[in-house]
Parts: C-alpha cells; sequence; structure tokens
C-alpha cells in the first residue's frame, strides 16, 4: 500500500516449494502519504478495488494476504543482549543463546508502539562475530539483533482496512527487507551492499553486510516531493509538476545551455508556459542530492563499525530518474546502479515499481517453505504483533 | 465621495493601431477628450488605410517598395516597411509615456513591424502594452505559426502582451455564430482592454492608479496576460458584468488548470457605482482566481454612464529573458516586387530583461514559511535535524531557482 499505487501479486504454492504467479493488479492510491493513512475511505476504496481486480485476474478469492509497510514511524535500532556462557568447559549451549536472545528482546517500548520485525546479526562470542555460537567454548556470548518497531496506531490502521477484505494477514514485512530480498544475490549481500527502493512517498532502505542485515531506514522522502518542488518552485499544479518531472527530470547537477526550454504542453493556451531545462534539474538536482546525503549520514556509522566497502543498488519509481546512478555515486561515494528483477519473472514485472511485491512473494515462499519443514524461526505476525489488537 | 475627472496632465500616452486590426480597434475606442492620448494607424495597405479618423492619423508606410500593396502574410515584408519608417516612428515615439500598440497576430505587416516598434520604443525607456488578437485556428497553422513567432518576440520586448484569441470568442459566442459576430466581438474586447488601460491610467477615478502602478502589474518579464471582459446595464448591472466574467472564466480557465502570478481589475461605471460594489466585485474575482499573489484593482467613474463594465487582466510570469537566446530564426530571404532584395529576416536575439529587473523578478525570494509546503501543507512536519524535509530542498537551503 503506497502513496502511488497499491499493489498486488497472487502466486499460487505448490508443493515442495514451487511458485507461480497467476495475478496481479496495480491501482492509483488515494488517501495515503507517506506511508500513513490520512483518509481511511479513500485507502479502502483503493485497496479493495485492488483486492477485487486481483482477484479476477487471478480467478480465484483471496483468503489470506502478506503485507508490506514502509513509513518513517518505523524506528529500527540495534539490540543486544548478553550472556555468561555457564557450561563448566566453557561450551555455549542452548540455555547461554536462549538467555542472550531474551534479553536483547527485553526491551519495553511502551504501549504506543510495537516490534514487527527482529532481525538476527551476528553473534559475539567474546567480542568476536560468529554465524553459530553453539558447541563453541567462551565466556561471553552476545545476541545482537536489528530491531524495527512501529507506530501501533499507524500499524493498526493499515492492517484494519485489508483485514476488511479479506480473512487473514498472514504477514508483515518490512518493504526495505522484501525489496532487497529480491533485488540483491547472497553474494552481494555477503560482500555488501545498500539497496534503496525510493518510492512516491517514502525511500526504504537496507544495508547489508557479511550476508546480515545490518540496518535498515525509511525516509518520508520520495518521488512525490521532487513533483512538490517543482510544483512550489515553480508555481504550477501538481499535474503539471509531474508532467515536467516525468518527462525532463535529471538527477545530475545541472548542465546543458542556458537557453534549453522547454514548454509544458505546447499549445500556448493560456496556462501553457515554459520552462529552462536548468531550472528543473536544479530543483530535482537538490531534492536528490539531500535525500542521497540524509541515507549516507544514517548508515555512515555502521559502514565504519563494520567496515564496509559496499556498493548500491535502486529501485522504485524514482529510480527511472535520469542519471540518478550517478548522483548517488558521488554522494553515497560507492558504486551505484539501477536494480533489477530476477529473471524468472515476466517482463511486465520487470520495472521497479514490482520490486516490493516481488520480494514479498519470495519472502512468502520461504515462510511457506519453514511452516511446512517445521523449521520456522521467525514468531509469524501473531507473534510480532501479540497483544497489539487489545490496545 | 468626490470624484475628480482631471486628467492627469503628465502623462502621455500613444496608440499605435497596425493594419487592419489594429484601425478598426482604434475606431472602437471610446477616447474620452480629457485624456491625452495622441494615436495613430501604420499600414502598408493604402486599401485599408483609407482616411484618417478625427482622433487618430493614418499613415501608409512603404508604398516606394510595396506600392501600397499588402505584405501578403509576408513578415519579413513588414519588417522590411519598418526599417525603411525607423526615422518617421521614432519620431512619433518622442515624449510618450507609453505606448498601446493594437494589432492582429498572424498577420504579415504587423508581424514584422510590431517587434520593430516595440524594440525602438524600448531603447527610448517607454513602456509599450500590446493587445494582439490570435487567429481562429482554422486559418490554418502557418499563420498561427507566424501569431505565436510575433507574439513571443513581442513578450521579450514588451511590458505585457494582452492576447485577445480568436478561437475563445467563437467558443464564447457559440459554435452556431456566424465569423462576423465573432471577428467583431474579439475587436469589441480588444478596444475594451486598450481603453480600460488607458482610462486607468489617465483618469483620476475612485482608486489611485498612475503609470508606476500599472508597470507593477505587468512587470513579470516575459509572461502572458489573458484579459476577460463583462458589462452589464441597469438594476443588475454589476450581477451580469460579473457573472459574465465568470462565465468565461469557467469556460476557457478550469479551475485547476491556471495559477494566476499578477491580476488587474479594471472597473468602469456610473456615478451610482457604490464601494460595495466594488468590494463585491473585487472580492468575487479575486476568489475565483486563487487570489493570485498580487492583486491590483482600479476603478474609473463616468457620470451619466449607467453601465459597468469590468476588464481583468490576468498574467502568469513564463520565466526565460535570458542574455542570448534566441526565440525566433526565419532564415532566407525574399523577393521584392521592385526586383530588389529584402533583408532576410533576422534571428532576434532575445534581449535582457534588464539587470535589476531581471534579477529581481526572475528569482523567488527565498522564504521558508509553512506555506511552501505545498500539498505537504495538510501533514504533520517531516523533521530530520531540525529541517521540515517537505518543505523544498531549493527554498531550504537558499538556491535561486529561475523561473
Amino acid at each position: 500500500m503506497g502513496t502511488a499505487k497499491v499493489s498486488i501479486l497472487v502466486a499460487e504454492l505448490s508443493p515442495p516449494s514451487k511458485l507461480k504467479i497467476i495475478g496481479r493488479a496495480m491501482v492509483p492510491s488515494r488517501g495515503i502519504r507517506k506511508g500513513r493513512v490520512l483518509n481511511v475511505r479513500e485507502a479502502t476504496t483503493c485497496v479493495h478495488r485492488a483486492i477485487r481486480e486481483a482477484e479476477k485476474s487471478a480467478g480465484v478469492n483471496l483468503k489470506s494476504l502478506y503485507m508490506s509497510i514502509s513509513g518513517s514511524h518505523l524506528k529500527g535500532e540495534l539490540q543486544v543482549g548478553k550472556a555468561q556462557v555457564s557450561h563448566s568447559a566453557r561450551i555455549v549451549t542452548d540455555y547461554d543463546v536462549g538467555r542472550a536472545v531474551e534479553e536483547a528482546k527485553r526491551r519495553d517500548l511502551g504501549p504506543d508502539r510495537v516490534f514487527v520485525q527482529y532481525i538476527r546479526n551476528p553473534f559475539l562470542l567474546d567480542g568476536k562475530k560468529v554465524d553459530e555460537p553453539y558447541s563453541l567454548r567462551g565466556n561471553e556470548i552476545q545476541a545482537c539483533f536489528w530491531a524495527v518497531h512501529a507506530d501501533a496506531r499507524v500499524l493498526r490502521e493499515q492492517m484494519q482496512i485489508v483485514n476488511s477484505f479479506v480473512s487473514r494477514i498472514d504477514d508483515i514485512f518490512l518493504s526495505s527487507l522484501v525489496v532487497g530480498r529480491v533485488l540483491t544475490s547472497e553474494e552481494q549481500r555477503q560482500s555488501g551492499v545498500l539497496v534503496l527502493d525510493i518510492g512516491a512517498g517514502t525511500t526504504d532502505f537496507v544495508l547489508y553486510g557479511d550476508g546480515y542485515v545490518l540496518m535498515t531506514g525509511v525516509l518520508d522522502v520520495g518521488g512525490d516531493h521532487i513533483t512538490n518542488d517543482l510544483s512550489v518552485a515553480f508555481k504550477i499544479p501538481w499535474e503539471s509538476a509531474e508532467r515536467l518531472k516525468v518527462d525532463y527530470g535529471k538527477a545530475t547537477p545541472v548542465e546543458g545551455p542556458a537557453d534549453d526550454w522547454v514548454w509544458l504542453r505546447g499549445d500556448l493556451s493560456i496556462g501553457d508556459r515554459r520552462f529552462s531545462k536548468r531550472a528543473i534539474q536544479r530543483v530535482i538536482h537538490a531534492r536528490m542530492e539531500e535525500l542521497f546525503q540524509l541515507v549516507r549520514r544514517a548508515i555512515l556509522p555502521v559502514l565504519e563499525r563494520e567496515d564496509l566497502r559496499c556498493s548500491a543498488l535502486m529501485t522504485g519509481g524514482v529510480a527511472r530518474l535520469t542519471a540518478i546512478e550517478n548522483l548517488a555515486g558521488q554522494v553515497l561515494k560507492m558504486p551505484a546502479a539501477s536494480g533489477r528483477n530476477p529473471d524468472w519473472v515476466i517482463n511486465e514485472l520487470q520495472v521497479p515499481e514490482m520490486s516490493n511485491v516481488l520480494g514479498q512473494v519470495q519472502f512468502a515462499l520461504q515462510d511457506y517453505s519453514d511452516s511446512v519443514s517445521g523449521s520456522r524461526k521467525t514468531p509469524g505476525l501473531f507473534g510480532k504483533v501479540k497483544g497489539f489488537w487489545s490496545k | 465621495m468626490t470624484v475628480s475627472l482631471k486628467p492627469v496632465s503628465d502623462v502621455k500616452i500613444g496608440v499605435i493601431g497596425l493594419g487592419r486590426t489594429g484601425r478598426k480597434v482604434l475606431e472602437r475606442m471610446r477616447i474620452r477628450s480629457a485624456w491625452d492620448v495622441d494615436a495613430v494607424c501604420y499600414d502598408c495597405d493604402l486599401e485599408v488605410m483609407g482616411v484618417s479618423s478625427p482622433w487618430f492619423g493614418c499613415e501608409c508606410l512603404g508604398v516606394g517598395m510595396l506600392h501600397g500593396l499588402g505584405c501578403g502574410g509576408q513578415v519579413e515584408l513588414g519588417q522590411s516597411v519598418a526599417f525603411g519608417s525607423e526615422e518617421a516612428v521614432r519620431a512619433w515615439l518622442v515624449g510618450k509615456s507609453m505606448v498601446v500598440m493594437l494589432l492582429g497576430a498572424g498577420g504579415g505587416f504587423s508581424g514584422g513591424f510590431a517587434p520593430e516598434v516595440a524594440d525602438w520604443a524600448k531603447e527610448m525607456g517607454i513602456p509599450v502594452l500590446c493587445v494582439a488578437s490570435m487567429p481562429f485556428s482554422f486559418e490554418g497553422i502557418s499563420r498561427i505559426d507566424s501569431a505565436r513567432r510575433t507574439i513571443d518576440i513581442l513578450r521579450d520586448s514588451s511590458m505585457a502582451v494582452v492576447t485577445v484569441e480568436m478561437d475563445d470568442m467563437l467558443l464564447w459566442a457559440g459554435d452556431e455564430s456566424w465569423a462576423q459576430p465573432v471577428i467583431e466581438l474579439g475587436l469589441d474586447w480588444m478596444q475594451h482592454a486598450a481603453a480600460s488601460i488607458l482610462g486607468l491610467v489617465e483618469e483620476d477615478g475612485l482608486f489611485a492608479f498612475d503609470l508606476t502602478t500599472l508597470r507593477q502589474v505587468f512587470d513579470l518579464g516575459f509572461s502572458k496576460t489573458l484579459f476577460i471582459t463583462g458589462e452589464g446595464e441597469g438594476q443588475n448591472a454589476v450581477d451580469d458584468a460579473i457573472s459574465q466574467i465568470m462565465g468565461f472564466a469557467d469556460l476557457r480557465l478550469p479551475d485547476s488548470e491556471v495559477i494566476v502570478d499578477r491580476m488587474l481589475v479594471a472597473l468602469n461605471g456610473g456615478a451610482s457605482l457604490g464601494v460595495a460594489d466594488v468590494n463585491r466585485i473585487n472580492q468575487t474575482i479575486s476568489k475565483r482566481f486563487r487570489k493570485p499573489a498580487r492583486s491590483f484593482f482600479g476603478a474609473t467613474i463616468e457620470e451619466g454612464d449607467a453601465k459597468v463594465s469590468i476588464g481583468v487582466f490576468l498574467s502568469i510570469g513564463l520565466g526565460g529573458g535570458e542574455q542570448g537566446q534566441s526565440v525566433v530564426s526565419d532564415g532566407g530571404s525574399t523577393g521584392d516586387p521592385e526586383g530588389g532584395s529584402v533583408p532576410a529576416a533576422r534571428t532576434r536575439p532575445l534581449k535582457p530583461t534588464g539587470g535589476e529587473k531581471g534579477d529581481a523578478q526572475g528569482y523567488f525570494d527565498v522564504l521558508i514559511r509553512e506555506s511552501n509546503r505545498g500539498v505537504f501543507e495538510d501533514t504533520e512536519p517531516n523533521l530530520v535535524n531540525g529541517e521540515d524535509l517537505d518543505v523544498p530542498t531549493f527554498l531550504r537551503r537558499g538556491i535561486r531557482i529561475k523561473t
């Protein structure tokens, strides 16, 4: 449920773990801005429409679905729990790990916030990173989680909208995580990669290193801000500003001749106006440069702590902006490129706007496989938001 | 209430009618004897010129070159006539405080002649207000293109170009109308636009309105100005005039399409026109056009006139006016009826809008206010590191954007 659109993919799962996409829907979003529901009635209407279209496309009735969430109400932080190794021979056991994990997750957020995701990071055994500490020798075990919590009211509103049309939400995912999963390979996550999903209302990012999610973040800045900046700068209606952005938008610093003009409509009617391409670029460049600077500032402590050299991948509607890779590379100080959806999806889904739902399908498949094999480690939606509905 | 009809003695306005359209508009104009107005009509077509009117002179130019025939739609010929008449026209311009130029864009003579006159006036420091009709779209793409080029050039060298589009007149009169009444309507609107401006500057009316104020109205640099007029008579004169304005606005300017930078409401009525009426007109019109950034209001009183007429000028800045920019490039030369060569239409460099004026008008004031949040106005502040990210970045960083 984004600011610009509500997207649904319907996938058919068959044992052992095969997946086939059988339907999809993408409808313009209303009543949602910057990851928040501003107008419940409008948001409900477009979500309902998207579900109906998806059902029609797939020829099935949707009984449950997965949902991704975004918005700056999501906050992430590294939570660490410590435990002394209790075994006489200093061998780490389940009991020690359990105590460390429990302590890491002990933090109480208060009634207004709810944890939505605990993302495990490497354990530290006597300060040294280890993936699996069991049976290793040491004195102190530390469990580390990148924990993400949400504003309970905002989350409840979104879930209620969906719940009014389908009986069950199987799970909720962080938008940045699902996009990160679909755009990156295991090798990239090992070597270090930053994934940016720049949508209409928000920019979600996730930083991977050593195969782990080191941090996630959301900025309430997206393509709508570019449109708004143009609208304010040139005193033109939103639709006209959007047209300028799409037709002439460029992220790189100002270049080209000073007399390079473009007309809004080109028919010289009242309301038609001409604009300097350089002025358009200047407005967009200022916004995009600031966005990348904010991301850089957010990830810098982790980059320095982990001594990480990584690259950046971008997706979302704004990733279509001309020369955005150049600007991202300059500001983020790392190689940057546009992300590509997996080759196994059809051409119509090979667009940045579909990365999110494709990632959710992958997560859903994982969730299904884990539940069938009984190896599910994450708590699922109920575990995540236990006590949530009673608040 | 004291109403003074004393003319403003030191403002001499020149009115130039160009070609057939210019002459017809001049013939319609109600120029009052108290006004200090000097009018002339220029053309190269003897048949059109006819005889001089009691209040304006007629001069047929370029007779040696064109033998009193027209330009046949060729702008280059109109420009050549201008080059040959520069001395005479400049002499006529001397002493004028302002010039109102009336023309039908799309014609060869006016298309070539008007930009030159505007340039000379500009060099002499005389502000020029052009009132031009745009051809019907059914007159063909070449005529429309020619008209657009002329308007574009005039926008650069004039204080303002008020366009009256004949397609709008057709729309306003209704598809069933005959061509002649629609053309008459267009001419009426043009004369109304010009007369409104003359009245405001020349009359000492209800509200003080001088040439300096007028320059503020149109001081937008490269801009587009639309004129709408409404007229009423009798008991419901004000309501009728307002409803005509609103009706045309609804027809031509859908609410979501236009953001107006400057608005001038020029009101003319009889002595019975009260201040309450004036306020009502002002408020209604301002509301309809979304309270433009700057609004101006002027009213003149004609004793014994039971009519109320309202003229609304809506200006929208188009940006531009940068030095060295080429607007029109009509290459090639054209044959001279006398066998000589006519200078090729020159590439007209866009003149700078004038250092101080350009700098002041070309940029936004850098103001960081809540109202700069645009569509995010109703959302909570998007605060990061003490900055509201919903406010455009260029404003927060003080980046100047040429508009």
